[in-house]
């Protein structure tokens, strides 16, 4: 019991408020794009973890350009330790993963984008019916959030 | 009894999590509720803080307040900041937002919906005394200052010499303590922007209004993070850096600092050494002696540099005298009172001076904390002006996790080779046929 008590108070005391390392002046907050992919590489980098992934498009399949190679897009969290401490890791988000995020866009329009809110994550093996995300199939697993 | 005691471990950390996050916004909520404040909205939303971290949004006041005429001319309608010297002591003239306000003015909402004349106003009576800000000692140089100190100890029989055996055991992790945040006018939260200004020479003066125009109004933030350049030594007293949050490592002849979440900072001081370096270095060069059980140390040789976000730069004259002092609680350590006074004759009208507490949160034995070293990795460009995240399609950008040394070999010596075929690995790629409805 005692040590419990200790650490509930340690964690307070160790408590630093998660500071952004860049002003996100860049990214248009005033929209917030809902997306779906198929994760091809997580980066756990220490100031921005980021997450690389093929976007479904409306109709749930994978998004291509016109030689049918499949657009990639990137978003950006908080710092690696941050986002591991919700869950989000390099091996609880291996390539392959399907899930869902909430991001605003960079405001040039590039596939970037600063993540907003919690991310759903499909279970192995399922996916979201066309034009819905990770958050609708059953088994889903929110992570850094309690609502998507 | 055991209930209870959870219910305090409980309170205790949900008021740690409170003083953590928001104390710049309860600061000023507090303040514009008291103030009358004309025209006053809710503060808005938080805005997609829990994917990245950031800072609690301050409440936003469209116009005003009340008692408070605005400037026909100011910051947010300037076509020159420079031609407007004369208003730059008004607070007016920055709408009475603070720094941190001003460098947050895009990015939290507040620039309004017709930028940058629609920028909203904060809260006018907030601010910390500039007589406060200023040093309360006589001493018109750190040299002076050092060798006041070091008289003084010496007239007690000092400096204290260690040995391994009597050193203080000072080891440990430390944070700071939430309850100075009031005072902490270098992280710009606090003061009003002609506060700051006024312990500034002209130069320096001209150099922070620069930075609050292309902040505020040319929304073009340069912070050092988003380049990867160095944090530089004022830093150390930011707010965001946590640079007060470190891993103190000490023995005979050094104590060490170690810090940092966007860069590291590693300060060492040297006891009863001399500065030797000719040069300037990001983190300068500290010396210190002992005074019974408090560190006093002496900065120079410290490259000037800026500490961003809508405050000041300083200049390679910057000094520092420094004191760290134990705190005890029933015979324990439980933190170190610090005291920094600086020292720029090119940047400041006087010395200027900073209190804080580091809290010893956990022994360096501590079986979970680690110093996560960072290694600063950016692919964030000025484009037209303005920081911009770059993606694979720029020329610039650099697969920083994707063996670059290899790509740039495949992009110039290798076109048009014969080689194995580097895919999406093939689990992704069997998902998108299955997507795809082909498998």
């Amino acid at each position: 019991m005692k040590k419990a008590i200790f650490t509930i108070i340690s964690s307070a005391l160790f408590i630093t408020p998660a500071m952004s390392h860049h002003s996100f002046a860049m990214y248009d907050q005033t929209k917030t794009v809902t997306m779906t992919g198929v994760l091809t590489r997580y980066v756990a980098q220490a100031n921005h973890a980021e997450i690389h992934f093929v976007p479904l498009g409306p109709d749930g399949k994978p998004m291509r350009d016109s030689a049918g190679k499949p657009i990639t897009w990137g978003v950006e969290m908080a710092g690696a330790a941050a986002v591991a401490a919700q869950g989000i890791t390099v091996a609880t988000f291996p390539a392959g993963t399907v899930f869902s995020v909430k991001l605003n866009p960079l405001r040039d329009g590039s596939n970037f984008g600063s993540r907003t809110g919690a991310i759903a994550k499909c279970p192995t093996g399922k996916f979201p019916t066309a034009g819905k995300h990770c958050d609708s199939v059953e088994g889903n697993t929110l992570l850094g959030g309690d609502a998507f | 009894m055991r209930v209870r005691i959870i219910y305090f471990a409980l309170l205790l950390l949900f008021l740690a999590l409170l003083s953590a996050i928001v104390p710049q916004r309860s600061k000023a909520q507090g303040a514009g509720g008291g103030g009358g404040q004309r025209g006053a909205q809710p503060a808005q939303q938080g805005q997609g803080q829990q994917g990245r971290g950031g800072r609690a949004n301050t409440p936003t006041f469209p116009g005003p307040p009340a008692g408070m005429e605005a400037l026909p001319i100011d910051l947010f309608k300037s076509k020159n900041f420079y031609q407007d010297k004369a208003l730059w002591s008004d607070k007016r003239y920055f709408r009475c937002n603070t720094p941190r306000q001003i460098t947050d003015i895009w990015t939290s909402g507040r620039i309004g919906t017709n930028p940058p004349t629609s920028a909203s106003w904060g809260d006018c009576n907030q601010d910390y005394p500039r007589e406060k800000i200023l040093s309360p000692y006589p001493y018109k140089t750190a040299k002076e200052h050092y060798e006041a100190w070091m008289a003084e100890a010496k007239k007690a029989g000092g400096p204290t010499m260690y040995t391994r055996q009597t050193l203080p055991e000072w080891d440990g992790w430390y944070s700071r303590d939430g309850s100075y945040s009031d005072s902490q006018w270098t992280w710009g939260t606090i003061n009003q922007a002609p506060t700051v200004l006024s312990v500034l020479t002209p130069e320096y003066q001209k150099r922070m209004v620069q930075m609050n125009y292309h902040e505020g109004v040319s929304n073009s933030p340069q912070w050092n993070a988003s380049f990867c350049y160095p944090e530089g030594f004022m830093r150390w007293w930011s707010q965001a850096s946590a640079a007060g949050n470190f891993q103190l490592t000490m023995n005979v002849s050094q104590v060490q600092f170690l810090s940092g979440i966007a860069a590291n900072f590693l300060r060492q001081v040297l006891i009863g050494r001399e500065h030797v370096q000719k040069v300037p270095q990001w983190y300068g060069e500290t010396v210190g002696f002992w005074n019974g059980t408090t560190l006093v140390t002496w900065t120079a040789n410290v490259q000037g540099w800026t500490i961003s976000h809508s405050m000041f730069e300083y200049s390679d004259k910057l000094e520092t005298i420094e004191t760290f002092a134990p705190v005890y609680n029933n015979g324990a350590l439980v933190g170190l009172e610090h005291e920094a006074i600086f020292y720029d004759p090119d940047a400041f009208v006087a010395p200027l001076h900073l209190t804080m507490r580091f809290n010893r949160v956990a022994a360096l034995d501590n079986p979970a904390r680690r110093y996560t070293y960072i290694e600063c990795l950016s692919n964030l460009r000025n484009v037209n002006g303005r920081p911009n995240q770059l993606t694979a399609s720029d020329p610039r950008f650099v697969d920083y996790y994707g063996r670059p040394w290899a790509q740039n070999w495949e992009k110039y010596f290798e076109v048009g080779w014969d080689k194995p075929a580097e895919d999406l690995p093939a689990n992704v790629l069997d998902i998108l046929d299955r997507l795809d409805g082909k498998k």
